[in-house]
């Protein structure tokens, strides 16, 4: 009988999970980081053997991590298709394994992954285009993933009760408390990606494959807010100077300051953006950014 | 075997103070809606994942608490980790506890393996060899985690695919033990009995006749996947009749005991699910369903689908 310890087994049969290779390619790295032998360690029967064993869970582990991401980023994986999808999938799974005892991190560093890994030296501008939006596809939904688990507005009372009217005479009263929704996020994305996003979710809920001639997006600067109201997704398209104030708010500046300090940025008038943005609260508390 | 840690009273009486919910449904995302629209008729209880509502504050946590009203709710986890060599995790105990908090559920289970090591999580329901070392590790976890969560663990056995050289107990020694020297219950999932009976050739029933029966506090029903020469503890096909065969043992040695379906792949519309869960009424009334152990014909058998859920909306 092997005289393995606990500490060693979990150590041998987890190297064979998440190092890269075949399971060939993987049992001998674990050989080679705790000198365990397969044989000596798990049974073999008449029907399976060891290493048919051991390739359950070692492809099992895989899958399954591909299926999660495959069920957080299901609109680049309508885009890409399924097997280019997953071929990416499973390189970062081998690559990044999973930190966390939760799932909701596992996508975490997946727009990141794939910025890095597209391909280099791309002269076409339509070539481009398309090795660029996986990642920008990825971050949004990854964003989108966090609005849609993050504190929302829906158990605030004022947020719920009061009318959008009355918020709004409210604010423009009194607006030293208006704070950013604990559920709004903002990015900024190289393509206006808004658009692609509508077609895939078309053929998403039509069961159809990419049409071949996608309208492509144009790489200009893009600035969303991601948030939810009443736990709906909601995503808005934002002017350059709303993207820095929002961002600021999110970081706990006050309303007012957040001004101050996107103007400072912009390198413009505070008073005029104040105009601007005194004009603009109304809307954002309606759109499910701002509240007080 | 001696004792490795004084016995938690606080356990032993809290084990016996769980009354059978009856028969109760896993809740998944996909079900939301029309657990929303419509009055929710034929389940008695539903069982969630733990790790689906932590740090949670959507539409899922939204519809959990509505359910909290009308329903009893068991808390069941798969990041517990209870038998890894790497230290427990505290950050999740404590944030287990604080939806314990919230849900105020009839009990708190998790699985009898290990899920990571060194940092690093596989996501998966891995085995442990069954040896004194691991009984006494997990016995001594077991107590850190009833102390800290302030009531009695539940643990369920897993599907196994492959069995340790250096195994010396039988599961349901390990768990016999387990049970005498922490006070914790235990969640017998049937269908992994028959999962795991198949793929090492042992008998079900002879393993269930071993178990700690008066512990057994909820049985999981499940249909597995035929693939190869292995069975597959897929979670998404209708309970086969063997698996049928050993609930209805289980349910006459155990006595009335709280039944849970799972599907976590390919899953039914509500209706259908609870069509398949009322089957469990009719085997305790002595009829066992005619349905066999269905074939995986592709490639890509994935066992126990950790379940994501992702917000829909």
């Amino acid at each position: 009988m092997s005289e393995h310890s606990l500490r060693q087994v979990q150590h041998w049969l987890q190297t064979v999970l998440i190092v890269r290779g075949d399971l060939d390619d993987k049992l001998l790295q674990a050989y080679a980081h705790d000198g365990v032998m397969l044989d000596t360690l798990i049974k073999s029967t008449d029907k399976i053997s060891a290493q048919q064993r051991v390739d359950i869970y070692a492809a099992g582990y895989v899958l399954r991590l591909v299926d999660c991401l495959r069920c957080e980023f299901s609109l680049l994986a309508q885009y890409m298709g399924d097997t280019l999808f997953s071929t990416f999938a499973k390189a970062f799974i081998v690559t990044v394994p999973s930190k966390s005892w939760s799932l909701y991190y596992l996508g975490e560093q997946f727009a990141e992954f794939l910025a890095q890994t597209k391909p280099q030296g791309i002269i076409d501008v339509a070539q481009q285009t398309m090795v660029d939006l996986p990642a920008q596809i990825a971050l949004f939904e990854r964003t989108k993933s966090e609005v849609l688990v993050a504190q929302g507005l829906e158990k605030n009372v004022t947020a719920t009760e009061l009318s959008i009217e009355q918020q709004m005479l409210t604010c423009l009263v009194n607006n030293t408390d208006i704070q950013a929704a604990p559920c709004l996020r903002v990015i900024t994305l190289d393509y206006p990606i808004l658009e692609l996003i509508s077609q895939i979710e078309a053929c998403i809920a039509k069961l159809e494959v990419m049409p071949d001639e996608l309208i492509l997006p144009i790489q200009q600067p893009c600035y969303l807010a991601l948030t939810r109201i009443h736990y709906r997704f909601r995503v808005w398209s934002l002017a350059h100077w709303q993207y820095l104030l929002l961002g600021f708010c999110i970081q706990g500046s006050s309303f007012n300051m957040a001004i101050k300090q996107t103007a400072l940025q912009l390198e413009v008038s505070s008073d005029e953006l104040t105009s601007d943005a005194m004009m603009w609260l109304p809307q954002a508390i309606n759109m499910g950014l701002l509240f007080q | 075997m001696t004792s490795y840690i004084q016995k938690q009273p606080f356990a032993a009486s809290a084990i016996e103070q769980i009354n059978p919910l009856g028969f109760g449904l896993g809740l998944r995302s996909e079900h939301y809606p029309y657990l929303m629209q419509k009055p929710v008729t034929g389940v008695d209880w539903f069982e969630i994942i733990s790790e689906n509502y932590i740090d949670n504050y959507g539409y899922g946590r939204h519809v959990l608490e509505q359910l909290m009203a009308d329903f009893p709710i068991v808390m069941h986890g798969v990041s517990m980790n209870i038998g890894s060599s790497s230290a427990l995790d505290f950050d999740y105990l404590e944030k287990l506890k604080a939806l314990a908090d919230f849900v105020k559920p009839a009990w708190i289970s998790d699985h009898l393996c290990w899920t990571g090591f060194a940092g690093v999580n596989s996501h998966d329901l891995l085995p442990m060899p069954l040896t004194e070392e691991s009984l006494k590790h997990v016995i001594n976890r077991v107590n850190q985690v009833q102390d800290f969560l302030q009531r009695p663990l539940v643990l369920e056995n897993p599907s196994t695919y492959l069995e340790f050289q250096n195994s010396s107990l039988t599961e349901p020694e390990f768990f016999t033990q387990l049970v005498e020297q922490t006070q914790c219950a235990m969640l017998l999932d049937v269908n992994n009995v028959y999962v795991s009976a198949y793929n090492h050739g042992f008998c079900p029933r002879t393993y269930i006749k071993n178990l700690p029966l008066k512990s057994i506090v909820q049985m999981h029903l499940a249909g597995p996947t035929l693939s190869g020469h292995c069975l597959i503890d897929t979670h998404d096909k209708p309970v086969p009749e063997p698996v049928w065969e050993l609930y209805q043992l289980a349910q006459s040695l155990c006595g009335p005991v709280s039944t849970l379906l799972e599907w976590d792949a390919n899953i039914p519309a509500f209706p259908e699910l609870v069509a398949e869960l009322n089957k469990a009424k009719t085997v305790l009334a002595g009829q066992i369903p005619h349905a066999p152990v269905q074939n995986n014909h592709q490639q890509g058998c994935i066992s126990t689908p950790l379940v994501l859920a992702k917000e829909k909306l």
